[in-house]
């Protein structure tokens, strides 16, 4: 079986080539990395306030966790900032969007969750912008968090066809194929008067 | 032509017994390529769900140490499926009655699958 990381790797590969995030928006994001730092506190805190203020969300941990992930996301931003908001983070959301999958951890808890993150840092900094300032970083991080959200949907998708090719056997070329003649069969019922 | 060779290999495993109903040359995808099937059946759906089958039972036959796959058979009340490799990228699939004798059904099957292997 590939090695989840280097599964991440093709993921972020393929998806970055496609996606909206360009070297201007690394630039501008990597100017604001003391900021982001800044926010942690606020960050891990409204993260998981919120997180285990929603039933659905808060099933996903198990009693006593809480401070077990607050670590694990303190250090996993303060990864993130190290590594530049480039690749290595965008590889690291591709790992989590692979592992999450075990854990119950569904592709929209997975977007909700991040964009959890990245508000909480933007309202953290966009108040002390001018509107030139602040168009350049609404617009690098609108890119870089759609960009982030392509990877862990195309990671939990790889996640499910990896599995089902090592399990089963069924290569991803014949998945797409069950797939397609399904969609077809709801198209063609839908247009049945 | 390939066609052509491939719907004769199928005309002829069918003439081979009274017991074999249908018969089908499917890609490792799920494509048809050649089939003598009965009105009723899709064969886009007869074609994926034979390859998802053999994948299936290849990976099972390694995961449980029993070598390569030789064939898969699914038995039902109308009747057998036996599924058979022709090749490294396609499948025989033949629709069998249920009072057919199956040691004949798998000679008949590892023939043509050998002929359709030939053709690929």
């Amino acid at each position: 079986m590939k090695d989840p990381r280097e599964l991440a790797h093709e993921i972020v590969a393929g998806v970055v080539e496609r996606a909206p995030l360009t070297d201007e928006d690394r630039i501008v994001l990597a100017e604001y990395i003391p900021q982001f730092l800044a926010a942690e506190d606020d960050l891990v805190e409204h993260f998981y306030d919120t997180l285990f203020a929603h039933p659905a969300t808060a099933a996903v941990f198990r009693d006593g966790e809480r401070a077990e992930r607050e670590h694990d996301l303190r250090l996993w931003w303060r990864r993130t900032m190290s590594s530049g908001i480039g690749t290595d983070y965008l590889e690291w959301a591709a790992y989590l969007g692979l592992v999450h999958i075990n854990r119950g951890v569904t592709i929209p808890m997975m977007m909700a969750a991040f964009q959890i993150v990245w508000d909480v840092a933007a309202r953290a900094i966009m108040p002390g912008l001018s509107r030139e300032d602040g168009v350049r970083f609404g617009i690098a991080i609108s890119h870089f968090q759609s960009t982030a959200g392509a990877v862990m949907t195309e990671a939990a998708k790889m996640g499910h066809l990896t599995a089902l090719e090592n399990v089963a056997g069924i290569r991803q070329e014949l998945a797409d194929r069950l797939v397609a003649l399904e969609i077809e069969a709801i198209e063609k019922e839908a247009r049945t008067p | 032509m390939r066609n052509e060779y491939l719907s004769s290999a199928l005309l002829e495993l069918n003439r081979t017994s009274a017991d074999i109903e249908a018969s089908a040359v499917i890609s490792k995808d799920g494509l048809i390529m050649a089939s003598q099937l009965p009105a009723g059946l899709d064969e886009d759906r007869v074609g994926a769900m034979s390859a998802a089958m053999l994948s299936l039972g290849e990976r099972t036959s390694a995961e449980l140490q029993r070598g390569e796959l030789n064939q898969v058979l699914i038995s039902g009340s109308g009747g057998y499926i036996v599924l058979a490799q022709a090749g490294s990228e396609a499948v025989v699939s033949v629709l069998a009655t249920p009072d057919a004798k199956l040691g004949l059904i798998f000679l008949d099957v590892k023939r043509a699958a050998a002929a359709v292997e030939k053709v690929l």
